[in-house]
């Protein structure tokens, strides 16, 4: 009978140990749950780690608890939050300070927190002085210690990937030795709990930091953009106004002198006569100036200078050239002529645009050129290539490469020759050559040696060349 | 609520989280504890103190010594506040 109460006794006491383990376990777990709901309630770090914090330290029955993020570059760590007891609570304020604002500096020289940050392993002490040592005078954490009843501090590095990046702190009211197993398994769970909330806290808020950059960085660009749209209408103002005053008047001036030429306000006498073809000369010069500055302005700009047609005959293009520049090249005593070609090509052109960027080439050849003549060729590839060949001063081996591409640059015997160019002539006529899908450039045996140059067009297949 | 009332109900409440409503019903046999589980009322007839350690004895005579450390974990932080004399015997560290 004895022997049987005995057995019963034992298997209570057993059942009794195993109900413990699943209290433990079951307190664990509403612990879990409970920093679960937190998390989906907050997503700040210093607010999650605030309201953990004082889940665990009432949920433990703990006299503190306290997350510090570690600062590697001031060696440091920085309190996020501290939950402390009622009675710690008064005893601090009795104090004057709280433990939040505590900064904890040179971690690597503090054995208590080295081991944590530096060698990821938990920490407990039951003396204040490891942790406060030079930040606390003794005397208040001697008070702190008997008012808060704080028996053993407990330290668990929080780690991330392969480094610690914080501390968990926390203040029971009672020695470590009489926490059993299950205990300290329950508080390790919540550690792993804590770092991952935490973690996913600290991603929300650098992708929060990351989206406000963003955001920042957008709305500085738009402004950009608007500040450019609106220099953009500035310059198209400009270079309207520019249009109006300043070829408006020009061209008028070209037209009453054709009117003083034709006789409309009289015979004029040869005197006259001449002084009004020299005016005419200069005013058309001035007037291509400004329309190759306008169209340079325009390229600069990005704006779409160069509107494509078919079917534009190349021919009559050389020949109204060769026309228009005979003059010049007679008063020069310089041979120029046009090789015609025997097919007849046609390109996709503005026509008026590409007339303007051969006319410049053939021009420039006539007027670097002393002696001989400018000789202008077609010849047909797969491109139609037209070949513009002077006996003239010709270009330095260090410009050759560049005289398309850079504007005011001219040579020095250049410069000799042709006190006027503007040095943007043969830079328009390799931009509206380039708009044309076409290629430009020159080859020259070097000064005094004559030059070519060469502009290749891609044929328009769709209204093919014809057979004169 | 004085500590010593706080105490039972503490330590019932926690014996009754391992083994359930059975710890009211143990409690209520202690001689000189009457509780009241609907209120949370404590009210002693007697020495506190020794009807405090009876508590702890029936549980452990019931349950064995594991319950004993239970009752002692339960209440670490209400007897950090009283003067040693004051402590239940039951409850010291050492007992």
């Amino acid at each position: 009978m004895f022997g049987l109460f005995g057995e019963t006794k034992k298997i209570t006491e057993k059942l009794y140990e195993q109900n413990l383990e699943l209290a433990v376990k079951n307190k664990t777990l509403s612990l879990l749950e409970n920093l679960y709901q937190t998390s989906v309630l907050t997503l700040m770090p210093e607010d999650m780690a605030s309201k953990i914090t004082e889940i665990i330290r009432k949920d433990l029955n703990l006299e503190f608890a306290g997350v510090l993020m570690f600062e590697k570059k001031t060696d440091s760590l920085a309190s996020i939050a501290f939950s402390t007891s009622e009675r710690l609570t008064k005893t601090l304020t009795a104090a004057g300070f709280f433990l939040k604002d505590i900064k904890i500096a040179n971690v690597s020289k503090n054995e208590f927190f080295k081991q944590a940050i530096y060698n990821k392993t938990e920490n407990n002490t039951n003396n204040l002085q490891e942790i406060w040592e030079e930040l606390i005078p003794k005397e208040y954490l001697a008070k702190i210690k008997e008012g808060s009843h704080i028996k053993t501090i407990l330290l668990y590095p929080l780690i991330k990937g392969e480094e610690a990046n914080g501390v968990l702190l926390l203040g029971l009211n009672r020695d470590y030795t009489t926490l059993n197993a299950f205990e300290k398994a329950s508080i390790k769970s919540c550690i792993n709990a804590i770092t991952l909330l935490l973690d996913k806290a600290y991603l929300y808020k650098d992708l929060q930091a990351s989206y406000e950059i963003t955001k920042k960085a957008y709305a500085l660009e738009k402004k950009a953009n608007e500040e450019l749209a609106n220099l953009d209408k500035v310059k198209d103002q400009f270079l309207m106004t520019t249009q109006h005053n300043l070829r408006t008047p020009l061209t008028s001036m070209m037209g009453y002198s054709d009117l003083l030429l034709t006789g409309s306000f009289g015979k004029q006498n040869k005197k006259t006569t001449e002084v009004i073809k020299k005016f005419q000369t200069l005013s058309g010069g001035m007037i291509k100036m400004v329309n190759d500055f306008l169209d340079m302005a325009q390229f600069q700009l990005g704006k779409e200078v160069i509107s494509l047609k078919p079917g534009v005959e190349l021919e009559p293009i050389l020949d109204e050239i060769i026309t228009e520049l005979q003059f010049k090249a007679d008063s020069k005593s310089l041979s120029l002529k046009l090789e015609k070609p025997e097919k007849i090509f046609k390109i996709k052109a503005d026509r008026e645009k590409i007339k303007a960027a051969l006319f410049n080439i053939v021009d420039n050849g006539i007027k670097y050129t002393q002696k001989g003549g400018v000789l202008v060729e077609v010849k047909n590839h797969d491109t139609v290539k037209i070949v513009v060949a002077d006996t003239g001063i010709g270009i330095p081996k260090d410009k050759v490469d560049k005289i398309f591409s850079q504007m005011f640059e001219r040579g020095e015997a250049a410069q000799k020759m042709a006190a006027i160019g503007s040095g943007v002539g043969l830079y328009l006529s390799g931009q509206i050559i380039k708009s044309h899908n076409g290629k430009v450039w020159a080859e020259s045996g070097g000064e005094g040696k004559g030059s070519t140059f060469y502009v290749e067009l891609p044929i328009d297949r769709e209204t093919p060349a014809t057979i004169k | 609520m004085d500590i010593f009332t706080q105490i039972p109900l503490r330590i019932i409440k926690e014996q009754e989280l391992i083994r359930g409503p059975v710890a009211w019903d143990e409690a209520k046999k202690v001689v000189g504890l009457t509780i009241d589980r609907s209120n949370g009322s404590v009210s002693f007839s007697g020495d506190q103190r020794d009807i405090i350690n009876r508590l702890v004895a029936q549980y452990e005579r019931l349950f064995g010594r594991a319950s004993h450390e239970v009752c002692k974990e339960a209440v670490q932080d209400l007897i950090a506040e009283m003067a040693p004399e004051e402590v239940p015997s039951s409850l010291k560290q050492e007992a």
